[in-house]
């Protein structure tokens, strides 16, 4: 038991302060939880993320590490005390002005860094900044426009651009104030309202068993524990699941990975509920694990569901593949193995729960769709919809990891059991073992090419490991289906997904959702059957590709827009452009190029409803409101519903307030994944305001008895010509008094067709986007290490409503993707996860991301709004193959199995066999 | 685990008194950054922690002193990778100081800490080793040096007595020697090292001289190989003894597989590595205005 408080002083922001706190209180704690500083995060608690990153005495700490009482008598800054939104710092502003802030979990250490890194070393070089900011972690913008930001503040003053507001203008985030200066509240940064219950998870332990019992009575005996929840608690049904209801709120009687969550301790403080935690007993048999999908397949394999181990089987024919590949002049097989990558959220898991009074919830927490979400909490808890009101907070990103519920349903549990506010916040090592990651697989490639290149016929058979539960997998191996030939046109096309469960975590969404992998294999495979057919792999690409009139291996024809050749053509040429400027490689190492190609569907596909749904309304206050059910969690959805709605309008972005993801408030407008909503509920908003200010302006001209044709909306209000009218507000009246509905709802709806369920054939997706990269890499001889020293990206994206903001996408799925080639991989030791946090799960830092270099085609996509598709995705599933055929092209070795590590390079370079076997190979 | 209670100690005397006094449930804290990932991962640590953090004087001063330089167990890395003192006279502390950790950890972890860490792949021990360092040490019972590569016993265990602590370290400052040090890492900074090497050596009337030799993470201690040293010592560089320097150094480590890299790999690169720093040593010695000939010659 610790002793009794101390009593430390500190200047905070100036500010002195006497503080009597628990001798084991770390800064961090102190902090957030008892001086309400919450602009300081916490993303890893281990020193590895510096999302905690303050000034102690004027010298950067990981607040995470040190114990308040190591502070007695020292002088902090934190983000808060550099800057406010009325009166942001300079290095504050440069973040704003550069668009150096995604989801924002990161970026008041990052502040806090920067602006230490300009005092000490006001003349640094980009390479000397990435080293000093080494220390912070960030996930979603690649880093690039952080450095862009630091260059931005050494000026000295930074000014916001005014009235860039409208499309295809890089207009600052709406967001990115309250982001820079600490202001932005996240789920764990809501103020403890009174009566807060703390609620702590009992994880397994176990990989595979019967649960036989959970006894609870001693933490129940323990102070401060309030309840435990077990399965027994839950009033509802039981068991959730995206695609199938399949696995449990809280372990009812199987365990099928390490790390499920058994049991959630309710106590009035965390320290409480977390010693409670320790005190539940869990009775268990053991079963056999099966660790692998081959595994779980073979016969006599322990049953991990009723209905057998394969989770997944979808196939695709088209033509006739083996009549196609018996008449080819070469043909090529090679196998490539994909790892489980984590998304590595920089906010770990949390939900706040607060009960209605009424037998009802309301749940505030980071999410991807609060309707999803409020689904699931409403079926668990045996609730109707209504009594649950679902609150998206700012999501420190998402990349997939939040489309399945966690904490969410627990604390709700918790809030309508004890009719208490109920707080769950995870740990970075619970996010690590309990979330979803990418599924890893092992994908067979066999190609016929005819004797001039072209491509006769592919059979492709995949293998992936779904884990303890499905989530997304039906739908996400529906997608490796359609895109695993690559962008290819091939007439004759055989390809068979399989996904199995195992005790291997679970596997779920995440950006590039079955198509990260299947491409990464296309693509290398591309570059492969380019040496067999003695092309270059730019020729092979281009004799292959699909354009305008072609059509996929679904059957389905490109129509509309399609820039996948001139996506190709202008990466090639910058990144050969680069790369005459470059001077040789040093001593001990060696240089190479690789591209890869590709197109994704944009959006839910295979009929499933596609719909947005914006409403725009003219408020009193003479502002316009739109309310869209989509989510923003870093990719800039509030900013673009913004700039859409003050094009169409004609207003500033002053006049334009957006709320999303409330389920209580907000249209449904579907998930927010798939790179569909810019697309999908950009339009529903650009035809809602369009709508609204169609209908308001005809009442106007009726009633001014004034020409349509001269009638604007204005941030002044409403104008004819030069004159104005009338105010807004006082237009709001007027309407008002007349009877006019001042608020209009639009829907649009993506088009898709369902595909056969034997041959897979049908209109997939639409639209397509595409793209090209280029990266350039260095390797070590010595030590094998692989140094990305050039990522060129072409994305063609239909419009960019906001350019600034689609390169922040790119530059952070490139980072994602470098990590998913070269370091990035959840390991196990048979079912026990071995990667628990940020120190051995490593994630590209500021030294590993070289400047990507963005660029924009513009096809326009004439179904979307002004013309735009997507991107949020794309922009990862491209790197990895372009890195392994860089690889491949500086090496003269092709690496088959991602993460390409040093060990593997080191040993194909010296000749040695490997343990990765077939995966290397002479290339 | 939680510390039950933090004491500020004044002094390293204090703190040794402290120890003695409330006997293994007493330990010191230093920069903590060691300490707190232990705590969190639930591994033991002290329940008294004796907070050094804050004492202040020659505990982390960096001196020369005579034919010495000595270095305060509470100097951060952050100090020792601002010395020009030790940049001059043991570059391979200087460059592991300036690669090990991130801004923020350089800032509050020391090197007392790093030896009481005892971690095999802690970076500042091979060239702590391999520039011929003393520990000093101090309890309530007096003081005591030891050869910092005789400190460590095994993983995370050094011959340090539960109530002593590392005063400081000093390393003799050798006229004309070079030192290097090399870590291998997946990232290129921020990262804990899959190995690391740091070579000491002079060359005199053209062969080698006073060589030291060590090795990080490649065995359960950092590794001092006098088989490698013995096999450099009073030869003339060639192409022939690198090839044999390589593979006997490969040799000698002792490494495992873990999450971090492999038996193999690690064995391999400790030849590659120190081939390296032979190799390095000779160039500068060429081209002594090459940027890594920082030589005490010009101190
Ligand atoms: C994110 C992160 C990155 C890191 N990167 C690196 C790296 O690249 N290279 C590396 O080598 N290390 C690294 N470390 C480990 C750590 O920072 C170092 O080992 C550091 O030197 C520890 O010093 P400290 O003062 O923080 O030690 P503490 O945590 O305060 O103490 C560590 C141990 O040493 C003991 N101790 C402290 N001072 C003394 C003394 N004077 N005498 C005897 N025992 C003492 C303590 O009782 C404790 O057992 C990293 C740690 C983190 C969290
Ligand atoms: S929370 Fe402190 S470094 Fe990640
Ligand atoms: S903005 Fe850096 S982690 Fe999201």
């Amino acid at each position: 038991m610790p002793e009794a408080p101390v009593e430390i002083t500190m200047t905070i922001n100036g500010v002195p302060r006497t503080i009597r706190t628990p001798p084991d209180r770390r800064l961090l704690d102190l902090l957030r939880d008892d001086l309400g500083l919450t602009g300081t995060k916490e993303g890893c608690g281990c020193g590895e993320c510096g999302a905690c990153t303050v000034l102690v005495d004027g010298a950067l700490v990981n607040a995470c590490l040190l114990l308040a009482a190591q502070a007695d008598g020292a002088s902090i800054t934190t983000v808060e005390g550099l800057g406010t939104p009325e009166s942001p710092s300079v290095v504050q502003a440069a973040f704003v002005a550069e668009t150096a802030s995604q989801c924002g979990y990161s970026t008041p250490g990052m502040v806090v860094a920067v602006t230490k890194l300009l005092e000490d070393h006001p003349e640094a070089s980009r390479d000397e900044a990435r080293r000093h900011l080494s220390g912070n972690l960030c996930r979603c913008t690649g880093y690039r426009q952080i450095l862009n930001a630091v260059e931005r503040a050494r000026s000295g003053h930074v000014t916001f651009p005014a009235g860039a507001d409208g499309v295809g203008r890089s207009a600052w985030r709406v967001d990115a104030l309250d982001k820079v200066t600490g202001r932005t509240r996240y789920a764990a940064d809501l103020p403890w309202p009174e009566g807060l219950l703390h609620g702590v998870t009992v994880r397994s332990t176990e990989v595979h068993a019967r649960l036989v019992e959970v006894r609870t009575g001693r933490a129940l005996a323990m102070p401060g524990v309030v309840r435990v929840l077990t399965s027994k608690d839950i009033p509802g049904e039981t068991h959730f699941g995206n695609a199938t209801p399949d696995q449990p709120v809280l372990v009812v009687d199987h365990i099928r990975f390490y790390g499920e969550a058994i049991a959630v301790v309710l106590a009035e403080s965390l320290e409480a509920a977390r010693d409670g935690a320790a005190a539940v007993e869990v009775v268990t048999e053991p079963l056999p694990p099966v660790t692998s999908p081959e595994a779980a397949l073979a016969d006599g394999a322990p049953l991990l569901h009723p209905d057998g181990n394969l989770a997944v089987h979808h196939r695709l024919s088209r033509g006739d593949a083996r009549a196609a590949m018996a008449r080819a002049d070469v043909v090529v097989e090679r196998t490539y193995r994909t790892p489980a990558q984590e998304h590595v959220c920089l906010e770990p898991e949390v939900a706040v729960a607060y009960p209605d009074g009424a037998g009802g919830v309301t749940v505030k927490a980071p999410s991807q769709n609060v309707f999803f979400d409020r689904h699931h909490i409403a079926r668990a808890l045996g609730l109707s919809k209504n009594r649950v009101r679902m609150i998206q907070t700012p999501t420190g990103a998402a990349f997939g990891g939040r489309e399945d519920v966690y904490a969410h349903t627990h604390a709700a549990l918790g809030a309508v059991l004890t009719g208490r506010p109920t707080r769950i916040v995870w740990t970075r090592e619970e996010s690590q073992v309990a979330t979803t990651k990418r599924h890893p697989a092992v994908m067979q490639y066999k190609a016929g090419l005819s004797s001039n290149g072209k491509i006769l016929a592919m059979e492709i058979r995949v293998l992936a490991d779904t884990g303890a539960y499905q989530s997304w997998a039906p739908n996400i191996g529906r997608k490796m289906l359609v895109h695993a030939t690559g962008p290819y046109d091939v007439e004759n096309v055989s390809t068979d997904i399989r996904m199995a469960y195992t005790n291997n975590g679970i596997s779920g969404a995440f950006r590039g959702f079955g198509a990260t992998q299947v491409l990464f294999a296309a693509e290398c495979f591309a570059d492969e059957l380019a040496t067999a057919a003695g092309l270059s792999p730019v020729a092979f690409r281009r004799l292959n590709h699909l354009a305008i009139g072609r059509t996929t291996a679904t059957g389905q024809k490109i129509t509309g827009s399609c820039g996948l050749a001139e996506c190709m053509d202008r990466a090639v040429a910058e990144a050969e452009r680069m790369a005459s400027l470059r001077p040789p490689p040093p001593p001990g190492t060696v240089r190479g190029r690789g591209l890869s190609t590709i197109y994704y569907g944009i959006g839910y596909g295979n009929a499933i409803p596609d719909i947005g749904s914006a409403i725009v309304e003219l408020l009193p206050e003479g502002m316009f409101q739109v309310r869209c059910g989509a989510v923003e969690y870093g990719q800039g959805l509030l900013t673009v519903f913004t700039q859409i709605a003050a094009e169409v309008l004609g207003v500033g972005r002053g006049h334009i307030r957006v709320m999303t993801g409330d389920s209580a408030e907000t249209p449904d407008s579907g998930s927010t994944v798939a790179s569909r909503q810019t697309y999908v509920s950009g339009e529903a908003v650009r035809r809602a305001a369009e709508r609204l200010r169609t209908e308001l302006l005809e009442f106007a001209a009726q009633h001014w008895q004034r020409r349509l044709d001269r009638l604007t909306f204005t941030s002044d209000g409403l104008a004819a010509g030069g004159d104005i009218l009338c105010s807004l507000e006082a237009f709001h009246r007027i309407c008002v008094e007349k009877g006019v509905r001042t608020r209009r709802q639009a829907r649009f709806k993506a088009s898709s067709t369902r595909l056969d369920l034997e041959t897979g054939q049908g209109n997939a997706y639409w639209p397509y986007a595409f793209a090209a990269h280029v990266a350039g890499v260095e390797v070590d001889t010595r030590t094998g290490n692989v140094r990305v020293i050039s990522i060129v990206a072409a994305h063609d994206v239909g419009k960019a409503i906001n350019p600034a903001m689609v390169e922040g996408q790119i530059a952070g799925g490139a980072a994602q993707g470098l990590g998913f080639a070269l370091f990035e991989n959840h390991r196990f030791d048979n079912g026990v996860p071995l990667t628990r946090n940020l120190d051995t799960y490593r994630i590209p830092g500021f030294t590993d991301m070289p400047d990507v270099v963005p660029i924009l085609v513009e096809e326009p996509e004439p179904t979307g709004p002004f013309g735009a598709k997507g991107v949020g995705e794309p922009v990862l599933v491209a790197l990895p193959p372009a890195i392994a055929n860089a690889v491949a092209a500086a090496t003269g070795k092709r690496f088959r199995e991602l993460p390409i590590l040093p060990e593997d390079v080191r040993r194909a370079l010296c000749g040695r066999p490997g343990n990765a076997g077939s995966a290397t190979e002479e290339g | 685990m939680h510390p039950s209670s933090v004491m500020r100690a004044a002094s390293l005397e204090e703190a040794v008194e402290v120890l003695a006094e409330r006997g293994p449930s007493a330990g010191v804290v230093a920069g903590g950054t060691d300490l707190a990932v232990r705590r969190r991962r639930g591994l033991p640590v002290p329940e008294v922690w004796v907070d050094i953090s804050s004492i202040s004087g020659p505990a982390r001063d960096i001196v020369r002193s005579q034919d010495r330089v000595v270095i305060g167990a509470l100097a951060t890395f952050r100090a020792i990778a601002a010395s020009d003192l030790v940049r001059r006279t043991l570059p391979a502390l200087y460059q592991a100081a300036n690669i090990m950790g991130s801004v923020q950890i350089r800032n509050r972890a020391t090197l007392g800490g790093n030896i009481g860490n005892a971690s095999p792949a802690g970076d500042s021990l091979p060239p702590l080793i391999a520039g011929d360092a003393t520990a000093h040490l101090l309890s309530s019972r007096g003081r005591r040096d030891i050869p910092v590569e005789d400190l460590f016993t095994g993983p995370g265990q050094t011959c340090l007595a539960p109530d002593e602590l590392v005063e400081a370290v000093s390393y003799p400052v050798l006229e004309g020697a070079w030192s290097g040090f090399r870590r291998v890492a997946t990232r290129a900074s921020h990262d804990i090292s899959k190995m690391s090497a740091a070579l000491r050596a002079t060359l005199e009337q053209g062969r080698l001289a006073a060589v030291r030799v060590a090795l990080g993470a490649v065995a359960p201690v950092p590794l001092r190989v006098p088989d490698v040293e013995a096999m450099i010592d009073g030869r003339v560089f060639n192409g022939a003894l690198l090839d044999a320097v390589g593979l006997a150094a490969s040799r000698a480590a002792r490494a495992i597989t873990d999450v971090r890299s492999t038996a193999g790999y690690r064995a391999d690169m400790c030849g590659e590595v120190v081939v390296e720093l032979l190799e390095s040593f000779i160039r500068d010695r060429r081209d002594p205005s090459g940027r890594a000939g920082l030589q005490q010659r010009r101190a």
